[in-house]
């Protein structure tokens, strides 16, 4: 990081949303949105979040503006904490810190032009003058590249871009420090969208802003951002600076976004790393490293000799014995043409059976290549055959263990300002499933206060 | 189905007009171009090239009026079926020719299970009982990569992912076993990571149904990832056409070009300066003349130029496509405002 002053930093943020049941609304469960996030940004810095759906990057953002109320931790602007704001001091910080959307189209009433729609935040911010209104909002529309004369136009009579652009001046309207961009280009073509970002890039010089802009693809923060944090389930799991992460990326889910990026190279069609799977649900997320549900370099269990692809198909098989595979289950594999009312399911089913079609939901080979981890297999197959899945989920757990499952990963440094949340970036050392002791145990962690 | 060599499809001249109260958009006009037996081909473009409309117009999807097919021929396995009757028409939608949209939440009946839905497709076209139609839909479920298809098959649209909704709207369009699969945007909707299982999914479905597929995209890195062949389209005409290879390579219309360089991921991006054209009173000469730093005097007179071909299945709609891209004339500043006069649409 530069020698730049912080404009925003955000320390242990959460957003927990509860679950409620009932007309007395009893708690059932908490969807943890976002889960413990720290990050700063400095003065005419753009910082980029990047995951999927679902990983909780929308929240963390309208949580920054205080659009949610944080369930924990704290975000300062400029010094002070935006959780403790009165109503004056956060209509101050609204004209400070401006946002744009992903949906041009349902972020302008289509009633009003787009001179009333751009005045609506300098009349909210007691600019009565109305001449001078409608110079600035001229002065700023030829800014983003359209015309004066576009101020009496209506929505609907500009194209996708253009109403980003629009989105883009009325963000600016107020002459904000920090702007806010969520998923700005992603609902718009490829052409568009490097316009889009050129003009956004253009903008932070001319007016000294910094950026947080979110976006599930990496290819679009790669442009702009100087540096990224990478976010899944409400954690960030890599954080460092842009161009670092792109050639030297430490955590595998950063390799697989990566990887997911559409390019025009043809050489390497087909030939990337693959996520299977969604999301997991954010309100029961995995334990330990909550991406090794779907982690293509899980760190193998000791004592086997299996390849990757072996070993994930097993712990695929395992998570599934321990979300609840009951003979029922088993039973609807072998015989998926019965309807769920016809369904008449004996005490045990015949092992072989099982086998053969467990193996093959699972891409498992009949010899998977390690003659104990195919014992273990097939004793948690005979236990399911025979309508026991208690015992063989016992057997799995014990044997198909891995740091991944047992030990949460702390954000550690592995660069001067890039740190990583993955057991491999120990050197596969650490197995025992203590977080890895590198140069400074506690004070290189994230969450201490910043420099 | 007779084997043979012709093309599957084979769109010649094709004019779709809509009749606005602002006059006649010629959404496409005078597009031809094949698609081979177990071939994909993508048809790429910018909001408003036409590229919808063109696929839309093979099953007569677009909406007549204010739409109508005013010319050409589209030849479906040898048979023009722009002359089909209605009930023609409908037995080859969702039979031998299958359509997945773009947005899989607006493809799917929120209030019937997803195995409901799939035995609906597989019944219009179809006379089986229902435990040989459910069985079906448990297996095409499991084409689509959907994990237990047998537990999932009762459930309702709103327990699926994006992801895996657009795995069911596709299971749908599989339902016949079409030898067509049209797929517009099917991708745009979804994550970075979800939209690349979705193209390998397809690819795969490809080679285990036989069929082809015309796939219809914005971006060029989808194109990279899944086409045969390409065509490039710009405001109702086809700029380039040729195989993957052909317009990655060795790209020879400077609207591909403009849409390589500013493909977002790469180190450096170049947009497209200005906006398409106005749909109704589109430009004389090459309708991309006003955005491309190459144009000079002939470029802005007459009409589109016809497709010259480069290479045996490269063809290239541009004045100069023979001096090659060294002997372009000098590029010119065309950057401008964003949009000289009036609104896009």
């Amino acid at each position: 990081m530069s020698t730049q002053r912080t404009l925003l930093e955000v320390r242990d943020l959460e957003k927990h949303f509860s679950m409620t049941r009932g007309v007395l609304k009893d708690e059932i469960g908490r969807v943890k949105a976002v889960d413990g996030i720290s990050f700063e940004i400095a003065e005419g810095e753009t910082f980029g979040i990047v995951g999927e759906s679902g990983c909780g990057k929308s929240t963390a953002a309208r949580t920054i503006l205080r659009l949610e109320d944080p369930t924990d931790g704290t975000v300062r602007f400029d010094g002070q904490d935006i959780t403790e704001y009165d109503s004056t001091e956060l209509k101050r910080f609204r004209r400070e810190a401006q946002m744009i959307f992903q949906d041009p189209d349902s972020s302008f009433d289509p009633r009003m032009s787009v001179g009333e729609s751009l005045a609506e935040p300098l009349i909210v911010h007691g600019m009565t003058d109305r001449e001078r209104r409608r110079s600035i909002i001229e002065k700023l529309l030829v800014r983003v590249g359209l015309q004066a004369d576009d101020i009496d136009r209506y929505p609907h009579e500009f194209s996708g871009g253009q109403k980003q652009r629009i989105g883009l001046a009325r963000a600016l309207v107020l002459n904000p420090r920090l702007l806010v961009a969520d998923e700005p280009v992603s609902a718009l073509d490829v052409s568009v969208q490097a316009e889009i970002l050129e003009l956004m890039e253009d903008l932070q010089d001319e007016f000294g802003l910094s950026i947080l802009l979110i976006s599930h693809n990496l290819g679009v923060v790669r442009h702009i951002c100087d540096r990224v944090g990478v976010m899944y389930l409400g954690e960030l799991v890599e954080v460092g600076p842009t161009e670092e992460l792109f050639s030297d990326p430490e955590h595998p889910y950063t390799r697989a976004l990566i990887s997911a990026i559409p390019s025009a190279d043809l050489s390497d069609r087909g030939d990337r790393v693959r996520l299977k799977g969604d999301v997991p649900d954010p309100s029961d997320p995995p334990r330990g490293c909550r991406f090794h549900t779907r982690c293509p370099e899980v760190v193998p269990p000791e004592g086997y000799d299996l390849e990757q692809r072996t070993w994930r198909s097993l712990l695929d098989f395992t998570q599934r014995v321990e979300e609840g595979m009951d003979l029922e289950a088993v039973y609807d594999l072998l015989h998926p043409e019965e309807a769920l009312e016809d369904r008449d399911v004996p005490e045990r089913l015949p092992t072989s059976d099982v086998e053969a079609a467990l193996r093959s939901e699972y891409d498992l080979a009949d010899d998977i290549g390690d003659p104990d981890a195919d014992a273990v297999f097939e004793r948690a197959v005979e236990r399911l055959a025979s309508g026991d899945p208690e015992d063989a989920r016992e057997t799995l757990a014990s044997e198909f263990t891995t740091v991944c499952r047992r030990a949460t990963p702390e954000l550690e440094r592995v660069g001067p300002d890039h740190r990583t949340a993955c057991h491999l970036a120990d050197g596969h050392q650490q197995l025992d499933g203590r977080p890895a002791d590198t140069d400074g145990p506690e004070a290189d962690r994230l969450d201490r206060p910043a420099e | 189905m007779t084997m043979t060599d012709d093309p599957l499809l084979s769109i010649r001249n094709l004019q779709t007009y809509f009749h606005t109260d602002d006059g006649v958009v010629k959404a496409v006009d005078g597009v031809s171009f094949d698609v081979d037996r177990g071939e994909t081909v993508c048809i790429v473009g910018e909001s408003g090239s036409g590229k919808s409309v063109t696929s839309e117009s093979i099953t007569q999807l677009i909406p007549i009026p204010p739409g109508e097919i005013v010319g050409g021929e589209v030849y479906f396995d040898g048979e023009d079926v722009t002359e089909l009757s209605t009930g023609e028409l409908q037995e080859l939608r969702g039979g031998r020719i299958g359509h997945v949209f773009q947005n899989p939440q607006g493809a799917l009946n929120p209030v019937y299970t997803v195995g409901y839905q799939i035995r609906e497709a597989i019944d219009a076209h179809h006379d089986l009982s229902k435990a040989e139609a459910r069985q079906r839909a448990i297996r095409l479920l499991e084409d689509v990569g959907i994990p237990e298809a047998a537990t999932r098959i009762d459930d309702y649209p709103h327990e699926f992912s994006g992801g895996m909704k657009q795995r069911v709207v596709i299971a749908i369009a599989l339902a016949c076993e079409p030898d067509l699969l049209i797929a517009d945007e099917p991708t745009t909707a979804l994550d970075v990571t979800i939209e690349a299982q979705i193209l390998d999914l397809l690819r795969d479905l490809q080679d285990e149904y036989d069929m082809s597929i015309v796939f219809i995209t914005h971006d060029l890195g989808v194109v990279a990832e899944i086409a045969d062949r390409v065509v490039v389209m710009y405001a109702g005409k086809v700029m380039e056409t040729g195989s993957v290879e052909d317009i990655f390579e060795n790209s020879a219309h400077p609207y591909t070009e403009a849409l390589l360089e500013c493909l977002p991921g790469q180190s450096n991006l170049e947009p497209i300066p200005g906006t398409l054209p106005s749909a109704t009173d589109p430009p004389d000469g090459c309708r991309f003349h006003d955005r491309c730093e190459y144009a000079t005097e002939e470029c802005r007179v007459g009409d589109q130029p016809a497709l010259s071909e480069i290479e045996d299945g490269h063809g290239v709609s541009c004045v100069h496509w023979q001096r090659g891209s060294d002997g372009l004339p000098e590029p010119t500043d065309v950057r401008g405002p964003v949009r000289s006069t009036g609104g896009e649409r």
